[in-house]
C-alpha cells in the first residue's frame, strides 16, 4: 500500500530505510545490516524503481553503520544499482527512531517526530517512502524468489518470518528469526528456554505489553495470536523477567527511562510521562500510589503528542497494572516479593 | 449541506497558555499540566464563529478549527493539523463564503463565553 501511495504521487519520491533502531531492547535491525546489508540495500533500491524513487537512504544505527558503508561502496565500485544509496549514520536516541523523526533527520538533519505522516513529503517536500529494514529485506526476497515462497513460512494472514530479540532470564539472549504462528514459549526455546519458571514477560518491546508467563507462553507469537492479551508483536522483543525480579521496579525504571527520551516537543508527553514515572517509583519504593489519578493519566495523555510515544508508554504501563497488581498491592503494605535488584531490560544505547 | 467543524491541536506548536480553555471552557479543558484537551468531537453550530475567533487569537497559533470531511472518512490521526496548504485552502474558502477579511470584522463578532 505505502508502495503504491508512493509511486502515485506527483514528485519523485525517496526512499528510507529505516534503521535507527531506537529501542534499546531491541537488535534486530542492528543484527541485520551488519550481518546482510546487501539483503536490505537490494530491498531498498528495488522499492526505489518501483516507486520511481531518485535516491535510497539506509538510514542505520551507529552499530551497524559501518558494514552498511562498506556494502554500499562495494555496490557503488560494482555500478549494479540504479539509482544512487546514501548511507546516513542514525541520530541516537529513543524517538529518533519513529518514522517521521527520521524523515526529519535524514531532510533537515533534526532527529525529533514532526507529527506529519512521511508520504505526504517530508520536510525537504520529497514524497517519502520510509520502510523498516526488515521490510526492506523481506520484499528483496519476495523479488527474488516469489510471492509464493514467502508464503509457504508463516501463517496466510502473517506470511513470511520475523526477527524476534530474545533477552532477560533466557538462556541466550539474541536476535532469532521465527515464522509468525509459533507458540511463544517455543520462541523462548529457541533462546534455550527459561534457566527458572518466569513470572512475567514484556512483550512487543517498551511500547509492548507485559504478560503473565502462564498467560503468555502458550500462545502463537503473532498478531492474532497475542490479540486476546491486548499485545502484539511490535518490534519484536520479548523481555523474560526472572521470578526474583520486581515487575514494578522494573516498570518504573522502564518509563523513568521513556519519560527520559521523550523529544521533548509536546507538553503532555514531556510533563505527564515525567509524572506517570514519579507516581511509579513511588509505587516501588513503598510509599504509595494513586492508583485512579495515575489511570486517568494514562488516559490523558494518549493520543496527545505529535508521535505515539505517549500512546505508547501508556499501553504498556496499564498492561504492568494489570499484570503486576499484586506485586502493587505488596508494596503499598510495605513488602516486596522480589530477592534480585532490578535492572533487567537496558535503558540506554548499547551495541550489540 | 454545512459541514461540521471541529477543533485540532499541534500538540508541537502548543506550550499550555490556556487561553483556550479560558475562553472557550464548553469545548476545551486544562490537564493537570495545563495543556488543553478537547472535550467536543465536534464544534456545536452556534459556536463555530467564537471558536474560530479563539483559534486566531492562541498566542502559539497552535488551535486551528478544522473541517470535517464530508465523507466521514477521517483522515489519520495527527494529519490535518500540520497539513499548510489544506489549512490554507480552508481558511481561504471561509473567509470567502463570509466575504471578509482574515480579522475577525464587526467588534461583535468577539462576543465570548464572558463577554458583552
Amino acid at each position: 500500500v505505502k508502495l503504491r501511495t508512493a509511486a502515485a504521487g506527483p514528485r519523485a519520491p525517496v526512499v528510507i530505510a529505516n534503521g535507527a533502531e531506537g529501542e534499546p531492547a531491541s537488535a534486530k535491525d542492528k543484527v541485520l545490516l551488519s550481518r546482510a546489508p546487501h539483503l536490505v540495500i537490494d530491498g531498498a533500491v528495488s522499492a526505489a524503481e518501483l516507486t520511481g524513487a531518485r535516491e535510497a537512504v539506509i538510514v542505520a544505527h551507529s552499530a551497524a553503520c559501518e558494514a552498511v558503508r562498506r556494502a554500499a561502496a562495494e555496490r557503488a565500485a560494482a555500478g549494479c544499482d540504479p539509482v544512487p544509496v546514501r548511507v546516513l549514520e542514525a541520530a541516537g536516541g529513543f524517538t529518533a527512531g519513529e518514522a517521521s523523526a527520521v524523515v526529519h533527520w535524514t531532510e533537515r538533519g533534526t532527529p525529533v517526530p514532526t507529527g506529519r505522516p512521511p508520504r505526504l513529503g517530508g520536510p525537504g517536500r520529497r514524497p517519502v517512502l520510509v520502510s523498516n529494514v526488515e521490510t526492506l529485506a523481506h520484499l528483496a526476497l519476495i523479488i527474488r524468489h516469489g510471492a509464493c515462497w514467502f508464503r509457504t513460512a508463516g501463517t496466510p494472514v502473517e506470511p513470511g518470518t520475523m526477527l524476534v530479540t530474545l533477552l532477560g532470564a533466557v538462556r541466550h539472549p539474541g536476535v532469532y528469526e521465527v515464522e509468525p504462528g509459533t507458540r511463544v514459549i517455543d520462541v523462548v526455546g529457541l533462546a534455550g528456554g527459561t534457566p527458572e519458571r518466569p513470572g512475567a514477560l514484556l512483550v512487543g518491546g517498551y511500547f509492548g505489553t507485559w504478560a503473565a508467563a502462564d498467560d503468555v507462553l502458550p500462545r502463537p507469537f503473532s498478531a492474532a495470536g497475542l490479540s486476546p492479551l491486548g499485545a502484539r508483536p511490535g518490534a519484536g522483543v520479548v523481555a523474560v523477567l526472572p521470578p526474583a525480579a520486581c515487575g514494578l521496579a522494573e516498570t518504573a525504571r522502564l518509563v523513568r527511562y521513556l519519560a527520559r527520551s521523550s523529544a521533548g516537543q509536546c507538553g503532555p508527553c514531556v510533563l505527564g510521562l515525567d509524572a506517570i514515572a514519579r507516581e511509579l517509583e513511588q509505587a516501588a519504593a513503598g510509599s504509595g500510589c494513586d492508583l485512579p489519578r495515575l489511570r486517568r493519566w494514562l488516559r490523558d495523555v494518549t493520543g496527545r503528542g505529535a508521535c505515539r510515544h505517549p500512546d505508547g508508554t501508556a499501553l504498556m504501563v496499564a498492561s504492568a497494572l494489570r499484570v503486576f497488581r499484586t506485586e502493587i498491592g505488596r508494596h503499598a503494605r510495605g513488602g516486596c516479593g522480589a530477592t534480585a535488584s532490578a535492572g533487567l531490560l537496558p535503558v540506554a544505547d548499547r551495541t550489540p | 449541506v454545512t459541514r461540521r467543524a471541529r477543533l485540532v491541536i499541534d500538540p508541537i506548536a502548543c506550550d499550555g497558555r490556556g487561553l483556550c480553555a479560558e475562553l472557550l471552557p464548553d469545548l476545551i479543558a486544562l490537564d493537570d499540566w495545563g495543556f488543553p484537551v478537547i472535550l467536543a468531537a465536534l464544534v456545536p453550530a452556534g459556536m463555530e464563529r467564537e471558536a474560530r475567533t479563539v483559534a486566531r487569537l492562541c498566542p502559539r497559533l497552535a488551535l486551528q478549527v478544522e473541517r470535517v470531511p464530508r465523507t466521514g472518512n477521517h483522515p489519520p490521526r495527527g494529519t490535518s493539523f500540520l497539513n499548510e496548504t489544506k489549512r490554507l485552502g480552508v481558511a481561504v474558502s471561509e473567509r470567502r463564503r463570509h466575504g471578509r477579511r482574515f480579522y475577525p470584522g464587526k467588534p461583535d463578532d468577539h462576543r465570548g463565553p464572558g463577554g458583552r
